[in-house]
């Protein structure tokens, strides 16, 4: 089969599965927008992992390895490795407050535990400004995709085409179709990149060969800070630790914990995420510095993966590396999709906040990117480029909103909105290089600073209480 | 049932453990052993993360209470 055989193929599931889903997505908004909380152990986990894998996992972690080492694996596999642990804090407790209360997306949860409708607005925007962007920066490496799997200059036209596959997913078959087709898309992101992998490293003369031509071609590839010292310990430490935080706040992430039919389901993918990433996160890891061994030099840093498999794999395991890049890129942008109609939907209460709403914000979202992209919109715009630059510490910003929603829902709504605020000022700040990160990631700074500003507005409302309390003369005596 | 929520801590203290297991500074800039043409730090690496989905899957058993699962 050929790669353009191979793509129609599994653009064909696709909307296969989602037409399959249709039936039952849309019997109730419950089901259109969560799957009707009855999602199982394997379909929850491989929905979660491809949620979460994206084209950055594919074609950026490579060329990040290509570029500064094999630590690469250290502060992705092994901080991706320990994000789980939010699946116990938050992921359980979002589960269990959804079945009681009927939420469906964060931001509901979140201003709903604090009885605010101002916090409840400051989530949901401050969720689909660094969403929505997001979305368009993966319809454009869409087109990218399609027009290196097919041969031709064609990027504009194929991300429209796959932004309106990926509305069509959505709007047939809602969570469930995304669900069910983020289970095909998780086995070709796993068959491609093992794919990859073997056939690259018999290219290469074999696994140990392929390592040690690279080490000696760049040895401090092979070492940690790397070669553009990339690898501070602050910056180590802060990477590793990071994913943990930021992972759940996604929309499309959090609204699957909400999906999971029983938290048995949950507890499964807690063991079986990091299983996934030991593996799946070294095959781009080795293969970007493996290219260092050949004297690759690739047109981009992202190219370093699919030039790799043209070189030293056949052709049918570069088509099916591009339809795997295309899939993991798929699986994240139908996600980010439906969260962010159902976020329009629910949060903004507009057409109704059912079903066809969520499938006409799914129909306008998809339009407006794809249309965006055929009229020469160019994603490249500085407000675009500083949203997704810094989407990581926009969305750790929220994060202890959210746990204090979850944990502490007595306290002042102003703590969790004073919170967000000063974390996202910090995001802004930083980024213009007004705020010094002392070689930590943002993310770490806007958290721990958003952490902080919650703490102390908390601690100064409690104090402002109980002052008009003391001067009675009962509270005297 | 087991009364299993007070054990929620040993996730914090095990995610702490992780993370210092995976910060080998003292090794940083010295010349790598190699296994099978690869570092040795990056297959401790590898075998940490494998590591932390067993023991994620121990404290899952021993800190869920039974009721919710």
């Amino acid at each position: 089969m050929n790669a353009l055989g191979l793509l129609a193929a599994y653009l064909a599931f696709l909307l296969l599965i989602s037409g399959f889903a249709r039936r039952r997505a849309l019997q109730s908004p419950e089901e259109f927008f969560l799957a009707g909380r009855t999602l199982g152990p394997v379909v929850l986990f491989f929905t979660l992992a491809a949620t979460n894998f994206s084209a950055f996992f594919f074609l950026g972690f490579a060329g990040a390895a290509w570029k500064s080492g094999l630590g690469q694996y250290g502060i992705m596999g092994v901080g991706t490795a320990l994000v789980p642990i939010s699946f116990y804090f938050i992921g359980r407790k979002v589960w269990r407050l959804g079945k009681q209360k009927g939420y469906v997306t964060a931001p509901q949860l979140i201003g709903g535990e604090f009885n605010s409708s101002i916090l409840r607005q400051l989530v949901l925007w401050t969720m689909i400004l660094f969403t929505l962007p997001y979305l368009l920066t993966q319809a454009v490496g869409a087109g990218i995709l399609v027009s290196a799997l097919v041969g031709s200059d064609l990027v504009r036209v194929a991300g429209a085409v796959v932004m309106v596959i990926i509305g069509a997913v959505v709007i047939l078959g809602g969570m469930r179709g995304s669900a069910w087709t983020d289970v095909l898309q998780g086995g070709i992101m796993i068959v491609a990149m093992a794919a990859a992998l073997i056939f690259v490293a018999r290219g290469l003369g074999g696994f140990t060969q392929a390592g040690l031509r690279a080490f000696a071609a760049a040895p401090e590839h092979f070492m940690r800070p790397g070669p553009d010292g990339y690898f501070s310990l602050p910056t180590w430490i802060s990477f590793i630790a990071l994913w943990t935080f930021v992972n759940p706040l996604f929309p499309q992430m959090f609204t699957r914990f909400y999906t999971a039919r029983s938290l048995r389901s949950l507890r499964l993918t807690l063991w079986l995420y990091p299983l996934l990433v030991s593996f799946l996160f070294l095959a781009p890891v080795l293969i970007g510095v493996w290219a260092r061994g050949v004297g690759l030099e690739p047109p981009s840093a992202d190219a370093v993966l699919p030039t790799m498999v043209a070189e030293f794999a056949p052709g049918w395991v570069h088509a099916l590396v591009m339809v795997g890049a295309l899939a993991a890129l798929m699986s994240t942008a139908d996600s980010q999709l439906l969260a962010l109609a159902t976020m329009m939907s629910n949060d903004l209460k507009l057409l109704g906040g059912g079903v066809q709403a969520g499938r006409w914000f799914s129909a306008a979202i998809c339009g407006l990117v794809a249309a965006a992209l055929l009229l020469g919109f160019n994603p490249q715009l500085p407000i675009f480029t500083f949203l997704t630059q810094t989407t990581f510490a926009g969305l750790a910003a929220l994060t202890p909103a959210t746990l204090a929603a979850l944990y502490r829902p007595t306290l002042p709504p102003a703590a969790p909105i004073v919170s967000i605020l000063v974390g996202e000022g910090a995001v802004l700040a930083m980024r213009l290089g007004k705020l010094p990160t002392f070689g930590l990631a943002d993310g770490v700074v806007a958290l721990s600073i958003a952490a902080l500003t919650l703490l102390v507005v908390a601690g100064m409302s409690r104090l402002l209480q109980r002052q008009p309390a003391m001067r009675t003369p009962e509270t005297a005596v | 049932m087991k009364n299993t929520s007070s054990k929620s801590y040993l996730w914090w203290v095990a995610w702490v453990i992780f993370i210092v297991l995976a910060t080998d500074f003292y090794e940083w800039g010295a010349q790598p052993h190699l296994w099978l043409g690869h570092p040795l730090w990056l297959w401790r690496l590898v075998a940490l993360v494998l590591v932390i989905g067993f023991v994620y899957a121990w404290l899952a058993r021993t800190t869920w209470e039974d009721d919710e699962a």
